[in-house]
């Protein structure tokens, strides 16, 4: 069943079809709101939020537009409102995830060392790719994620941020470029850079 | 980790640093899609969104009324009645507001009393309100032959509109939820 037939269930009154949205969509929208926020807990209640919202307001949804964007542009929105109003987290998700008791930095290789392909293998790509995800401003952090993560386009990022699409586009340059750099600065060397140390 | 996976990364690399701007969204989207996964939600989530949701199942008859409520045309339509009796309260002598508010609780209350006590009650609403329009139009004459009329006039159009505005502002949804 598609969303848009949901939806219209949804609104004749089926509570069973507003959780199979749910279902569907909770990841995309906790993913969104823990990488904006860093910090979970807080991801967690507004992703209750924005959900409560999508509920209440599913009769002004726009049946052109996917309700996958509609959804992240909700909360998308809730989490500008909060971070106005609290200010930026500092709370990593990565080390929210270890439990609080790794420091990222532990989890880096040392570019003169041969570690780095047995952390590769263990895995540790994706704890460095989160850490220097983390490390980027808000605004090239949320591109990222919906560029990246949910597979969006640039026009569509740029309907759920408000940004205009070359923005979209500059801030995913530099966010990619940042990433690299902080790739690069721990051992992660492309081939043919001077002091390069191939990790496959 | 495989050699493919471990060359997705080193040509990732190269194409920043290589300026590849298309080559290197392509090759990190590989990247990401294999080690950067989106984050888990924690368990219990949907049961928490759903929990959260306000109760409208057993209400499943009223769900095109609830939904008609949410719309911008219903928004519109309390905000011209607000707006409107605004003017009719501006244009309406203290002592008349009065007597039409007591009048109305006492309306609502033989309402409550039964069927037909609330026929005679809405009758009587019907008659009064056409009583307070035929003061109204009386109170409009009056003023439209004094001195002051175009400025009350303008003076009611402007708290009208205003009114209007506000009100019509305040209950729209967010421009998300358009």
């Amino acid at each position: 069943m598609t969303d848009s037939q949901l939806v219209d269930r949804t609104l004749a009154g089926s509570e069973d079809a507003f959780a199979a949205l749910v279902a569907r969509h909770q990841r995309s929208v906790y993913n969104l709101l823990a990488r904006m926020l860093r910090n979970p807990a807080l991801a967690e209640e507004l992703a209750q939020e924005s959900f409560l919202k999508a509920y209440t307001h599913l009769s002004s949804f726009n049946p052109e537009y996917k309700f996958a964007n509609w959804i992240l542009r909700i909360a998308h929105n809730t989490a500008i409102d909060v971070l106005r109003q609290r200010g930026p987290q500092v709370v990593s998700t990565d080390e929210v995830e270890s439990g609080g008791q790794r420091p990222i930095e532990e989890t880096l290789v040392d570019p003169r060392s041969d570690e780095a392909e047995r952390r590769i293998e263990r895995g540790d790509l994706s704890r460095v790719l989160g850490a220097a995800l983390d490390r980027l401003r808000p605004e090239y952090r949320r591109a990222v994620v919906l560029r990246y993560q949910q597979d969006l386009g640039y026009d569509e990022i740029a309907a759920i941020t408000g940004d205009p699409v070359g923005t979209v586009k500059s801030h995913l340059h530099r966010a990619r470029a940042e990433m690299a750099a902080f790739l690069t600065e721990r051992g992660f060397v492309q081939p043919g850079a001077p002091g390069a140390r191939r990790n496959g | 980790m495989s050699d493919r996976h471990t060359d997705e990364l080193d040509r990732w690399l190269a194409a920043e640093q290589a300026g590849a701007l298309d080559e290197a969204d392509a090759l990190f989207s590989a990247v990401a899609r294999r080690h950067l996964p989106p984050l888990e939600e924690p368990a219990g989530l949907s049961a928490a969104i759903m929990a959260s949701l306000p109760r409208r199942k057993a209400a499943g008859w009223l769900a095109p009324l609830l939904n008609l409520g949410a719309s911008r045309w219903a928004h519109a339509t309390v905000a011209a009645a607000v707006a409107v009796l605004g003017v009719a309260f501006a244009t309406m002598s203290l002592d008349r507001l009065v007597g039409f508010s007591s009048w109305s609780v006492e309306a609502l209350a033989r309402a409550a009393a039964g069927t037909l006590a609330a026929l005679a009650a809405v009758a009587g609403v019907c008659g009064a309100t056409l009583a307070l329009l035929v003061d109204l139009g009386r109170a409009a004459t009056v003023v439209a032959g004094s001195g002051a009329a175009p400025t009350l006039i303008a003076a009611n159009l402007l708290v009208a509109s205003l009114a209007f505005l506000g009100l019509f502002r305040l209950l729209s949804p967010r421009e998300e939820f358009s």
